[in-house]
This record gives structure tokens, sequence and C-alpha cells, in this order.
């Protein structure tokens, strides 16, 4: 009898070892490369240099020397989307404007883009249309210079002085 | 949690920082207003007294011819243009004295005639001039015709209207 209770006892003995040397494991790795993140910097500022009262005056988005620019700098080959909260930016009188009324002066916001290189040479910038839903392009060796031109008229009672606004640009990774 | 499940967590947290990282940046958007364009009337067009069945005619260098005169930014171009009645109304009246043949010119200073005047056509399309100086003065003539008009038609009275001048810089 006792010899029979010893050998159930080995025989599950046998059986619970058995279940603990089936368990198997593996092992996956979870990797990521994370991109360098995406910095913009203002590179020239949007000049429109000396206007008229009530005359409409226009800078091009390609006109090298009074467009404005922004390089996003990311990494690689990385699609961005770029976009603007708004496309009209107020200027304000900045100081002593004098001889009329100093009413903010609206501009109307538009842009290309220029992938590589901030010199506006035909066939290297890409006119597209900025706005609030954005726009997609792919950086090329890490840059795009985003160069934004635009539009405004002075009311004809325009105080004369210096009127200045900001124009913002967003930038973020599509993820492709 | 099963290793399928694990993973695919792995996977969202590197996918969903890329879509939320937007950055912003700024560049500065600047103009210089110059000075705006004021025009003011500075002295009627005077015929004087007038006798029916004539035509007279006040010439823009006539010290009684009509006068602007236009400040605003040194050496900038500004386009000027008419409004010019065809008749004089009786004031206090509705009898009519015909005015046409309008001629102008423009100077540098006021009264005219004490320099060059340059001759142009109120009546033409939108004639270009310099402010040089910052001012420049602009001398409307005319003539008015009572001929065929009797008493009844042209009473005796003060007969008026007015000569609007529009001024706007061309950007040049």
């Amino acid at each position: 009898m006792n010899r029979s209770i010893k050998l159930s006892l080995a025989t599950l003995a046998l059986v619970v070892t058995a279940g603990t040397a089936q368990a198997q494991s593996g092992n996956v790795t979870a990797e990521a490369t994370v991109l360098s993140p995406l910095t913009l910097t203002p590179i020239r500022t949007l000049q429109f240099g000396n206007t008229f009262p009530g005359v409409l005056k226009t800078v091009a988005a390609t006109d090298a020397a009074n467009s404005g620019a922004i390089q996003v700098i990311g990494s690689g080959t990385s699609e961005v989307a770029v976009s603007a909260p708004s496309m009209t930016v107020t200027l304000a009188c900045v100081g002593t404007c004098t001889g009329g009324v100093a009413t903010p002066i609206t501009l109307n916001v538009s842009a290309s883009a220029l992938a590589g290189g901030i010199d506006a040479t035909p066939g290297n910038s890409t006119a597209f249309t900025l706005g609030t839903a954005g726009a997609n392009r792919n950086l090329v060796g890490g840059n795009l210079f985003v160069l934004i031109g635009g539009s405004l008229t002075p009311a004809s009672n325009q105080a004369a002085g210096l009127y200045r606004g900001t124009v913002q640009i967003n930038a973020a990774y599509t993820g492709l | 949690m099963s290793r399928v499940a694990r993973w695919l967590v792995a996977l969202g947290l590197v996918l969903l920082p890329s879509r939320a990282m937007a950055q912003l940046g700024n560049i500065t958007a600047e103009t210089t207003v110059l000075q705006p364009l004021q025009v003011s009337g500075i002295w009627s067009l005077e015929f004087g007294t007038v006798p029916r069945n004539r035509v007279t005619t006040i010439a823009p260098t006539n010290i009684f011819s009509g006068a602007f005169s236009v400040t605003g930014q040194t050496g900038a171009q500004i386009a000027i243009s008419f409004t010019l009645p065809t008749t004089l109304v009786r004031v206090g009246g509705t009898q009519t004295m015909p005015i046409n043949t309008y001629t102008g010119c423009v100077a540098a200073t006021y009264p005219v005639g004490t320099n060059p005047c340059t001759t142009f056509t109120p009546s033409a399309a939108p004639t270009n001039a310099t402010l040089v100086g910052g001012v420049r003065w602009f001398y409307i003539g005319a003539r008015v015709d009572t001929r065929g008009l009797n008493a009844a038609q042209l009473p005796n009275g003060s007969y008026r209207s007015f000569i609007v001048m529009t001024a706007a810089y061309t950007g040049n």
C-alpha cells in the first residue's frame, strides 16, 4: 500500500514536471527610429518696401530679394505637411504714423515651396497653394524652404509710417 | 494581452508622435507706407459778371482760374482726373448756364503765372504728374456760353456748380 502511494506521487510529480517543461517563450523586438524633430527657422523678412496709399503692391513668393523665407529642417526625404493658421495677416503701425489714419493693413498671404535651396532658380521652385488645410512636400536633404509672398493695399488715407506683422507657418511630419 | 496586441500598441506609440509634433515658425512682414495724398480746392474759377449772348473764357493761366493743390510723397507720380459740370445753376433757382471747353495747366507754385505752367486737358483720361517737391498746383479754366438765352432763361443772379478733382498714386 505504501509502495502504491509512493508510485502514485511519483507519477503525479512526473506529470507536473512534464507540464512545466512544455512552456515556450518567444521574444519579438519592438524598435523605432525616431526622426529628428522638425525645426523652423526664419531666414528672410517678407519685405514690401515703400507702398503708396491706395495702391496694390504684390511680392511674389519667388521674388528672391523681397519674399519671406522659412527653412524647415528635418530628416532625409520625409514628407512634411506645411500649413498656415491664417492666410491673412494684419500689419500694424510701428511707432508713429502720421498724416492720415493708422488703421491696420491686411496682408493676403501666398506661398511657394522651394525644396533644397533658397534661391528661386527657375525649375528649382515648386509653386503650391499654402492654406490652412496644409500642403504636403518632401524634404530634400533634410530641408524645405518655404517662400512666402503676398499682396496688400494701404487705404487711400493711410497714415505714413512703418507697418509690421507676423506670418506664421506650421509644419509637421505626415508619417510618410 | 496577446503578443500581437502588445506589438500593435508598441507600433502605435511610435507613430503617434510624428503626427502630433507640429512645429511653428514665424517671419516678419513689413512695409513703409508713404505720405497720403491731400487734395485741396484753393481758389474758385471766377467768371465775374458775364453779359448775355456772349462767350466768356477764363484761361488756366488767368489769375481768376480755379486752383487745386495736391500734396504727397516727394517725387511720386500721381494720376489726376476731374468731374466737370456742363452747366452752372442759378443760386436759389433752376436756370442753368452752359459751361464747357475746360482747359488746365499744372505748375510748381501758386499763384499761377509765377512759374511755367504745363497744359493738360481736364476732360481727358487721367493725367499723370510728378510731385516734385511734394506738391503740385493744378489750374482750371473754361468758358461759359450765354448765347441764345433770353432774360427769362437766364435771369440775373449768381450761378454756381462744382468741379471735383481726384488724385491717386500710380505706384511709380
